[in-house]
């Protein structure tokens, strides 16, 4: 028998939506094992995000709830975790999301116990004797399958945007249980002072339109024809991650891996050439329009339909004709 | 200041990709092989770290074969002081687990060191997991996606990418980082000719995974299959070639055939 431990990453105060993906994965993995998923969360005050975790079906939520953990410091998460994977006596699965957190934590814990990990995977499943993971290489060109013994302690990081979140279910209750923190001296070598975080104003995520710039729009000034465009379609503003960095744009409209994922009817990319970091936070939108001057953009190979053309002529004729 | 940083060999962006050849030491031609690109923002942060510094040395170490000889010297035309390349010839040792262990190996080898650097990811198997297993293996701190480095002491501040922002911590040396490709080191410095003259005359070491106290090599997990992900079902349909009204025309004609509409939202 072999037994499930999510990692439940809090970010803002909230639990963070790749971890409900991971949950999405985990659910068919004790579907398929017989098992319970069990969790583990650390922070301070996190009380009601434990209970919270209950209602997204875990069955039992370790709490690692304490002042140490108020900022995150990865010394203090990787020695606490240790400690907790060796309680569970039947060989582990642990799955975390690949965030910036959970790809930090994840090898180093894993390292700990002399063991690889099943690294930014799309997919975990159960296959005979063997626990059977998916790692895109090379940009998604190409795909690797990667196999381990499911009965031995696994370590997985699973990429965002490839499953869905689990839904929250109030019928749904679980046990939280204590666990305290386990902290040597030599994890004082590394000390949490501060974090800075954009502030958010719009949610993206549940928008039935985007309409999405990128470093191809030019300017600040030029990307404003973008906010128009999504005022006039009834959609919000999203972007890639040049644009934002560009200051162009705030950050809570960025999409892909150190943004949203997003799953709109329409998904209008507008000078995004589509590098993997963005696509993999749009790539599942129901309809995407590329509009680029370049036809061989890797946006064109999830595009479904695309102008190639400049923006800025595009965009005042379709807000027109619509 | 001594600082580590190292270096990958990957099949280059604009080579054919074929599944069966996906080492550099699976190809014939130099030109199929690159710097991994984001090794090279370490290599930034390594040399912008010893010139605020004002004294340092920075040895760049790869594992690859001699198709890994270009990488190698590019980092020295980029301006580390030293370089090391680890024979791994016919890809004999590929999976990221057993490669940390002969990294951290390296390191120990080498001995005196404050900073070991690598790039955020690799663009052929994308792990990132490196910097935070060489630090295990090496019973180091880590951070990683760092864009700000500022050295105090026997102690190094680091600003690093989170989701939505940036996390500063605050580590004891020597440390391992991994560094961001966005932030203070976004633009790698180019190689002028005087560098790459010089660099092609370095003699570069060459040391045997034997020679390394890496431990065993064996990895839990395997890579069992490496193939091409399956074909889309549906192409991109392309409007081009004609007066923009034109186009706009034809991709509003052709949602309406599928049955959508764009300003259901409006």
């Amino acid at each position: 028998m072999t037994n499930i431990l999510v990692v439940i990453e809090i970010a803002k105060g909230k639990i963070t939506g790749i971890t409900k993906e991971c949950l999405t994965v985990a659910k068919k993995l004790s579907d398929d094992l017989g098992v319970d998923i069990e969790g583990v969360i650390l922070g301070q005050g996190i009380a009601d995000l434990a209970v919270e975790a209950t209602k997204y079906g875990v069955k039992k939520v370790h709490k690692v709830d304490d002042a140490q953990f108020a900022g995150i410091n990865i010394l203090y998460h990787t020695r606490t975790l240790e400690a907790l994977v060796k309680e569970f006596s039947p060989p582990t699965i642990v799955i975390a999301g690949a965030s910036l957190y959970g790809q930090e934590l994840i090898p180093r814990l894993a390292a700990r116990f002399n063991s690889a990990l099943f690294a930014s995977v799309k997919s975990l499943n159960i296959e005979g004797e063997d626990l059977i993971g998916i790692h895109p290489l090379f940009e998604e060109k190409l795909l690797g399958t990667m196999s381990a013994d499911k009965n031995s302690l696994n370590f997985v990081t699973i990429l965002g945007g490839n499953n869905p979140e689990t839904e929250l279910d109030e019928s749904l209750s679980g046990e939280v249980i204590d666990f305290s923190p386990v902290i040597s001296d030599s994890d004082n070598r590394e000390s949490f002072i501060e974090e800075k975080i954009a502030k958010v104003s719009v949610d993206i995520t549940k928008a039935k339109l985007i309409v999405a710039g990128g470093r191809g729009v030019g300017s600040k000034e030029k990307f404003s024809i973008i906010y128009e465009a999504a005022k006039a379609l009834g959609g919000e503003v999203g972007a890639s991650r040049a644009a934002v960095d560009a200051d162009w744009v705030p950050y809570d409209h960025e999409i892909g891996q150190t943004g949203k994922t997003i799953t709109p009817d329409f998904y209008i990319g507008l000078g995004i050439s589509g590098a993997i970091q963005h696509l993999v936070g749009m790539r599942n939108s129901k309809t995407v329009i590329a509009v680029n001057t370049d036809e061989e953009a890797p946006m064109l190979d999830v595009a479904h339909y695309a102008i190639i053309a400049d923006l800025h002529e595009v965009l005042p004729e379709l807000m027109k004709k619509v | 200041m001594n600082i580590i940083v190292f270096v990958k060999a990957t099949i280059d962006r604009n080579a054919p990709l074929s599944s069966d050849e996906i080492f550099p030491g699976d190809r014939d031609d130099k030109a199929d092989v690159m710097t991994n690109n984001y090794d090279k923002h370490a290599i930034e942060a390594a040399l912008q770290t010893i010139e605020k510094k004002g004294e340092g040395k920075v040895t760049a170490v790869c594992l690859g074969s001699d198709m890994a000889d270009k990488v190698v010297k590019e980092a020295i035309a980029m301006g580390c002081q030293e370089a090391i390349r680890i024979e791994n010839s016919e890809a004999r040792v590929t999976n990221f687990f057993s490669v940390a262990r002969i990294l951290a190996a390296a390191v120990k080898k080498i001995g005196t060191y404050d900073l070991i650097m690598f790039g955020m990811q690799s663009y052929d198997f994308s792990t990132a997991t490196m910097a935070p297993m060489v630090s295990e293996f090496l019973d180091l701190p880590t951070a990683s996606w760092v864009e700000k480095i500022s050295l105090n002491g026997d102690t190094v501040k680091v600003e690093k990418v989170i989701e939505g922002g940036t996390r500063t911590v605050e580590l004891k040396l020597p440390v391992v980082l991994s560094i961001a490709s966005s932030g203070d080191f976004e633009e790698p410095r180019y190689t002028s000719v005087r560098r790459i003259m010089k660099a092609s005359r370095t003699k570069v070491p060459v040391w045997e995974i034997d020679e390394l106290e890496a431990g065993s090599l064996d990895t839990n997990v395997q890579f069992t299959q490496i193939e091409e992900p399956p074909a889309r079902m549906e192409e991109c349909v392309v409007f081009k070639d004609d007066d923009v009204p034109v186009l706009v025309d034809k991709l509003l004609e052709a949602l309406k055939e599928k049955g959508l509409n764009l300003g259901a939202y409006k």
